[in-house]
């Protein structure tokens, strides 16, 4: 068993599970974190990013982080702690031939000797879904 | 108005001045030597050699392309924005007059989606382009006599579903619009300009 995220996106358009955001729109939502043991966390960062997935070497851009908590998580004790990103203009996601990019929401644990445990959640950022209704443009 | 992408162009040049310095001392190396069978001449050619057939190929190569391209001549392109949005259209202006009597077995005018991307396997750093040639117009192929001029005008369009260009550690999306003449016997002539498509959405009224 390892430690559980549990990473809610609210708002945005869904389609079969997986939101969609307009650039310059607000993503919010909360992460809930059940930890597996006892863990002396360092930062637990909740973080905006993108990166490009397929033949390329993987490029990473960390777009925005939020360091929501420090101190002593208990286990199977759920936390939860709320975050809101205002996305950037670009890149959209996309999916190519050789080169996707792929935004996500993703936290993370760090702990000091150990591996950090991360979550992460995918969400779609573009400009044909029509702000403030469910529908594509 | 877009300008010529030569920046391939003047890399081969940079590579093949810098290969020719080498292939110029190489007579000095065999002079020096005093062309008298000396053996230390030996490793030096060996480690010369390929340098020597690289930089001979490439030589050979690059004339050719140049022969093929002052056979036709450049045309001109203009492009009518420098910054285009995604799912606009924009207009192409061809205008080429023909240096020479020459036959052309294609003449094609492009807009091309490019995938660049870059990897490493192993020691080996690899490159892969994937290319989608989303429009084209083709001119009638034939013979054309020298002084000849052939203009036209034409409309295209950034799919409305397509990606704006992105450029970041090696991954790359671009696009471009190509002139693409198939000469006989000769390498294609191929002359690229580079648009830079912006991370915004045109307007309806624009499609």
């Amino acid at each position: 068993m390892a430690t559980e995220f549990d990473i809610l996106i609210h708002g945005g358009y869904d389609d079969l599970g997986v939101k969609y955001f307009r650039p310059g729109e607000t993503i919010q939502g909360n992460v809930t974190v059940i930890p597996d043991k006892d863990l002396n966390c360092r930062h637990l960062y909740i973080r905006l990013l993108w990166h490009t997935e397929g033949r390329g070497t993987r490029y990473l851009d960390k777009v925005e982080e939020m360091d929501v908590y420090q101190g002593n998580l208990q286990q199977g004790m759920p936390r939860t702690f709320d975050y809101a990103f205002t996305l950037p203009r670009d890149p959209w996601s996309h999916e190519g031939h050789y080169i996707s990019v792929v935004w996500k929401i993703q936290a993370q644990i760090d702990l000091s000797w150990s591996k950090d445990p991360t979550g992460e959640k995918v969400f779609v950022l573009t400009p044909r879904v029509e702000s403030g209704s469910n529908t594509f443009a | 108005m877009s300008s010529p992408n030569k920046a391939r162009s003047t890399r081969i040049i940079f590579i093949v001045i810098a290969a020719i310095i080498p292939l110029c001392l190489f007579p000095f190396i065999i002079l020096s030597s005093g062309g008298r069978g000396n053996s230390a001449i030996f490793p030096i050619l060996f480690f010369c050699l390929p340098v020597i057939l690289l930089v001979g190929g490439g030589a050979v190569w690059f004339g050719i392309r140049k022969y093929s391209h002052s056979r036709l001549g450049k045309p001109d392109i203009l492009i009518a924005k420098d910054e285009l949005q995604v799912g606009e259209s924009f207009s192409v202006q061809f205008a080429h007059t023909f240096a020479n009597d020459i036959t052309l077995e294609e003449l094609k005018i492009q807009l091309v989606y490019r995938e660049t991307a870059t990897y490493q396997q192993g020691t080996n750093t690899r490159t892969v382009v994937y290319e989608d040639v989303v429009e084209e117009y083709e001119l009638p192929a034939g013979n054309y006599r020298a002084g000849h001029m052939v203009a036209d005008n034409y409309t295209m369009r950034i799919p409305p579903d397509g990606m704006h260009t992105l450029q970041v550690r090696r991954n790359q999306i671009q696009w471009f619009v190509r002139v693409k003449a198939g000469i006989p016997k000769l390498p294609d002539y191929v002359e690229t300009f580079e648009l830079t498509v912006i991370p915004e959405l045109a307007q309806e009224e624009e499609f």
